[in-house]
C-alpha cells in the first residue's frame, strides 16, 4: 500500500488517523473532543486544507449528536466518520446499538480511543467490548501507520457489508509519533442520495427482528473473510534476521511440528511491545506470535488452530479481555482471566516484560538490568522528590472562582464535572466528579435526598461552558422542573480548554474556522427556566463571594429556585493577550510571615516557598500578574506594584 | 543504527519540540522513527516524559533499563527517570544522562550508583545560559547542543542544525540555532 515515492512525515497517531480519513475520501467527519482522541479532527482540517478537499468537519455538541450527524451522511451513500474518546462512546451508545441494525450505504467508521491506565479518563473501559455488544467489526491497530492503513480497510469493509465499523486506537497509538508515508488522496464522487426504505431506516420492532437476523448473517460472513486476511490477522515468524520477525504466509495458523511450544496472541500496542521485547532479548525463536487486528469478529478458527499447536498460549491485549473472553476452550490460555496478566492498569513494556518472563520461566540475563532499575527507583525515592500533580494554570479564572466558592459557602457540597476544573479538587472545592453533566444532575439529586429529610443542604455545582452545552442543558431543565435548589457556577472560559482549545457553540465557529451560528449561553440558560442569572469576573473575589451569598439566599427563599452565576474569564492559554494585563506587578512584601496559606489554599504554581528565607516568592517565569492571590493572603503581604 | 531515548521535564520546557527535532534528525538519517508523548490533564504543570526510538522499533515506549540516553531539562525529573537508562553490560557502555542542572548534580549516592552502572552523565546549566541569550524558553536547545557531539549521542551538531532549519518556526529559528551552538560551546569549554 505504501508507494515508494510517497513523501514521509512524522505524524502523531491521531494525525495519521486524520490523514487516513482524508486519503480514504471521507466526506463528513464529526467529533466531540476528549483525550486521547482530540487531535484527529484538527488533523483532518489541516490535511483537507492542504489537499484542497471539501470534507465537512464539525465539532458537534456531544458524541451522540456527532454520531447521528455522521451516520445520516452514510445513509446517503457518503463516507463518514465519527470520533470520540471511549467514554464518549457511552454517550453515543444508544445510536450505535440501533445503527448497527439499520446499517449504512456509504462507509461509516466509528473511532473510539481507549485510555488504559487511565491517563486522562474516568474509566479504563474497553471499547472493543462495545463492538462485541453492538455486534460490529472492530480494528485494533498496533502503531500509527497501521491505524492509518486500517482507516481505508474499515471503510472498505463497512461498504462491502453495509455495516458501521469501529477503529479502536489506544492512547499509546493516539499519542505515538511515527514516520508515515503521505499517500495520494482518493476523491470519491458521492452525491447525497437518501433512498426511502422505512423497513430499514425507520423499522418497527417486527422488522427489527429481520434486521437483527441480517446483522447476524453479515457477521458470519465477515468472520469468515477475516479468517483469511493476512494483513490483519497473521502469524509472525522469526526469520533470524535483524528485523527478527516477518509475516507468515496468508491464513496460516500452524507453526509446523518443530515450532515453539509456547505461543502469544497479541493485539493493539501490546503486539508492538512484544515484538520489541522478543527482538531485544533474542527470544524470537522461543515463542510463536499470533497478531490479531480484528478482535471482533474474532477469527476463531485461526485462534483455535494456534491454541491446538501450542502447549501454552498467553494473550496480551489492552485494556480488558475482549479476545480472551471469546476463546471457547481456555484450558491452555493464559491472560487477565486466569491472573497471568494484571487485571487492571496499562500493559506497559515493564508489565509485559514481567508477564513474559513468568510465562517463559525466566529471561536469561535480565537480572542485572532489573536490579539496576530497582536501585535507580529507590535512589530517586530517597531524594524525596516532590510529586508534580497537575494543577490549574497561573491566572486561571477557575482557581479564583473555586477560592471564592469555598470561602463564601464552606458548608456546601461541591459537585463538579469533567474539564480542567476537575482540578478544583486540589482547592477542596470539588467533592464529586462522575461524568459529563453530573455536576448538575448530582446537585439536583443531593438536594432532593436532603430535602426529603426536611433539610436544606447547600450545594454548589460547577461546570464548564463546553460541558454545559454537551450534557448540562437537559440536567439544568430537570433541576428547574423538579424545583431543586442549588447554586450553579458556570465556569465560562470561552473555549474547550482541557482537550486543546476547541470552539463552543457560544462562539459560532466551525472546526475549520469557517463561520457557523452562535447559540448564546445566557439565552440558553434563561430558556431552561432560570430566573436568577448573574455574570461576574471571578478575579473580583470579594464581589463574587457576596454574589454567592446572595445566590444562596435565593435558593433558600420560598419562591426561589436554581441560581446561576456565570463566572466569566477567558482561558489564559487560548486568549493570553486579552485575558490578563490589569497593569502592575505582583510582589511579596518583606513582612511575609511564611504562613504558606496562599500556597496550600490557593495553589498557584507561581507562588513558591523559599525554605531558607521562610517566605513566599513569586516565580516571575510563571506569574501573569492577575493579582488574585492578593485576596488569598491573610496578612496583606502580597501587593500589586504599579 | 538504532537508539532509544527519554526526554523529560515539566510542562512548558519544550519537550515536545525537542522530541520532534530529534525525530526529524533520525528520519533524515534514514531511520524509522517511533515515540510517545504526554497530552491531556498531565500537561497542566505536571511531569512530562517523551519517548523516542529510531531504527527498527515497533512500540512507542522505552522500557525501563533500556534507554541509550535520558535527556532531562530539569534536575528532579532526571532523578525520576534514571530508571530508564541502560546499565553497562558485557563491556558495552551504559546509556548516557544529559541534564540541565546547576552545579551540585547529581547528589553523591546517585553519582555512585551511576558510576557503578557504567552510566556517564553530562550536566549543563542551560537555564542560566538561556537567560543570557534572552529567552528562558530555549534552555532545551542548550541541553541538546551540549549533548550533540558527545560520543554517546546519536547525532552531531550539524544534524541538529539541519533539523532546526527544517522544522523550527521562522521567527524562532535564529534564537534556536544560537542556543544550540551555545550548548555546544559550553560543553567544549567544560572540556
Amino acid at each position: 500500500m505504501s508507494g515508494k515515492k510517497a513523501p514521509r512525515a512524522i505524524l502523531l497517531g491521531n494525525e495519521a488517523i486524520g490523514r487516513g480519513l482524508v486519503e480514504a475520501g471521507c466526506h463528513v467527519v464529526a467529533s466531540y473532543p476528549g483525550t486521547p482522541s482530540s487531535e484527529i479532527l484538527p488533523a483532518v482540517v489541516r490535511f483537507k486544507k492542504m489537499e484542497k478537499s471539501s470534507i465537512f468537519t464539525h465539532w458537534a455538541v456531544n458524541e451522540k449528536v456527532a454520531f447521528d450527524e455522521a451516520l445520516a451522511a452514510a445513509y446517503t451513500g457518503k463516507r463518514a466518520a465519527v470520533i470520540m474518546k471511549q467514554v464518549g462512546l457511552n454517550v453515543a451508545s444508544d445510536s450505535l446499538m440501533s445503527a448497527v441494525y439499520t446499517g449504512v450505504k456509504g462507509g461509516f467508521v466509528v473511532i473510539s480511543a481507549d485510555d488504559p491506565g487511565p491517563h486522562s479518563s474516568q474509566t479504563e473501559q474497553d471499547s472493543r467490548f462495545f463492538a462485541l455488544f453492538a455486534k460490529i467489526p472492530v480494528f485494533d491497530p498496533s502503531d500509527p501507520l497501521e491505524a492509518k492503513e486500517m482507516v481505508a480497510e474499515a471503510f472498505a469493509l463497512s461498504e462491502e457489508y453495509e455495516i458501521p465499523v469501529m477503529l479502536r486506537p489506544s492512547i499509546r497509538i493516539c499519542h505515538a509519533r511515527m514516520d508515515v508515508p503521505l499517500e495520494p488522496v482518493t476523491l470519491l464522487e458521492r452525491p447525497a442520495r437518501f433512498k426511502k426504505n422505512p423497513h430499514r431506516w425507520a423499522a418497527t420492532p417486527a422488522y427489527r427482528f429481520h434486521l437483527h437476523k441480517q446483522l447476524n448473517e453479515k457477521l458470519v460472513r465477515i468472520r469468515s473473510a477475516l479468517e483469511r486476511s493476512p494483513g490483519l490477522n497473521y502469524l509472525v515468524r522469526d526469520d533470524g534476521g535483524a528485523a527478527g520477525t516477518e509475516r507468515a504466509a496468508s491464513g496460516e495458523a500452524g507453526t509446523g511440528g518443530d515450532g515453539p511450544k509456547k505461543g502469544i496472541i497479541a493485539a493493539g500496542v501490546s503486539f508492538a511491545v512484544v515484538k520489541d521485547i522478543l527482538g531485544e532479548a533474542g527470544l524470537g525463536d522461543r515463542f510463536s506470535v499470533l497478531k490479531i487486528g480484528t478482535p471482533h469478529p474474532l477469527p476463531a478458527d485461526l485462534v483455535d488452530a494456534f491454541l491446538a499447536e501450542h502447549d501454552d498460549v498467553l494473550v496480551l491485549e489492552d485494556p480488558d479481555y475482549t479476545i480472551e473472553l471469546q476463546v471457547k476452550d481456555k484450558s491452555n490460555l493464559h491472560g487477565r482471566l486466569d491472573g497471568s496478566v494484571p487485571p487492571e492498569g496499562e500493559l506497559t513494556p515493564e508489565v509485559i516484560y514481567r508477564v513474559l518472563s513468568d510465562f517463559a520461566g525466566g529471561i536469561e540475563g535480565a537480572g542485572a538490568a532489573l536490579e539496576w532499575v530497582g536501585s535507580a527507583e529507590s535512589a530517586a525515592g530517597e531524594i524525596g522528590l516532590e510529586v508534580r500533580r497537575p494543577t490549574l494554570c497561573p491566572g486561571c479564572g477557575h482557581r479564583a472562582a473555586f477560592y471564592a466558592i469555598r470561602k463564601a459557602l464552606p458548608r456546601a457540597i461541591f459537585t463538579s464535572d469533567i474539564g480542567c476544573y476537575t482540578l478544583g479538587i486540589n482547592l477542596k472545592a470539588v467533592d464529586t466528579v462522575l461524568d459529563m453533566g453530573a455536576g448538575l444532575t448530582l446537585a439536583t439529586g443531593l438536594y432532593h435526598a436532603y430535602r426529603q429529610d426536611g433539610k436544606l443542604q447547600p450545594v454548589v455545582a460547577t461546570m464548564g461552558d463546553s460541558t454545559f452545552y454537551h450534557s448540562g442543558v437537559p440536567a439544568l431543565i430537570d433541576a428547574v422542573a423538579s424545583d431543586a435548589r442549588f447554586i450553579f457556577v458556570l465556569l465560562d472560559n470561552s473555549i474547550t480548554a482541557m482537550t486543546g482549545m476547541q470552539p463552543t457553540p457560544n462562539l459560532g465557529i466551525m472546526a475549520d474556522g469557517e463561520p457557523g451560528k452562535r447559540v448564546e449561553l445566557e439565552r440558553l440558560i434563561r430558556g431552561c427556566g432560570i430566573e436568577f442569572l448573574r455574570k461576574i469576573d471571578p478575579y473580583r473575589i470579594s464581589d463574587m463571594k457576596e454574589l454567592l451569598k446572595e445566590a444562596f439566599e435565593y435558593t433558600a427563599a420560598e419562591d426561589g429556585g436554581v441560581a446561576v452565576i456565570i463566572s466569566e474569564r477567558p482561558c489564559l492559554v487560548a486568549y493570553r493577550d486579552e485575558a490578563v494585563g490589569a497593569g502592575g506587578t505582583v510582589a511579596v512584601a518583606e513582612d511575609c510571615d511564611g504562613c504558606k496559606l496562599c500556597i496550600t489554599q490557593f495553589e498557584c504554581p507561581a507562588l513558591v516557598f523559599d525554605e531558607s528565607k521562610n517566605v513566599v516568592e513569586i516565580d516571575r517565569m510563571l506569574c501573569v500578574d492577575c493579582g488574585v492571590c492578593i485576596e488569598a493572603c491573610q496578612n496583606d503581604s502580597i501587593r500589586m506594584e504599579i | 543504527m538504532a537508539f532509544q531515548m527519554i526526554l523529560a521535564g515539566v510542562g512548558g520546557q519544550g519537550i515536545l519540540f525537542s522530541t520532534r527535532l530529534l525525530a526529524e534528525a533520525a528520519m533524515q538519517d534514514g531511520l524509522g522513527v517511533i515515540g510517545s508523548e504526554t497530552h491531556g490533564m498531565s500537561q497542566r504543570g505536571g511531569s512530562v516524559v517523551s519517548h523516542l526510538k529510531a531504527g527498527g522499533y515497533s512500540s512507542p515506549l522505552v522500557r525501563a533499563g533500556t534507554a541509550d540516553a535520558v535527556i532531562s531539562f530539569q534536575a528532579d525529573e532526571a532523578y525520576r527517570n534514571l530508571r530508564f537508562l541502560r546499565p553497562e553490560d558485557d563491556g558495552r557502555k551504559g546509556g548516557a544522562l544529559f541534564v540541565n542542572a546547576p552545579a551540585g548534580f547529581p547528589v553523591k549516592p546517585v553519582a555512585d550508583l551511576l558510576s557503578g552502572a557504567g552510566i556517564p552523565w553530562t550536566t549543563v546549566d542551560a537555564s542560566s545560559a538561556a537567560l543570557r541569550l534572552g529567552s528562558p524558553l530555549v534552555s532545551n536547545l542548550v541541553v541538546l547542543g551540549c549533548a550533540a557531539g558527545t560520543s554517546s549521542f546519536p547525532f552531531n551538531l550539524d544534524q541538529l542544525i539541519a533539523s532546526i532549519e527544517a522544522i523550527s518556526p521562522a521567527r524562532f529559528r535564529d534564537l534556536n540555532l544560537e542556543a544550540l551552538r551555545e550548548g555546544d560551546r559550553l560543553r567544549r569549554e567544560a572540556g
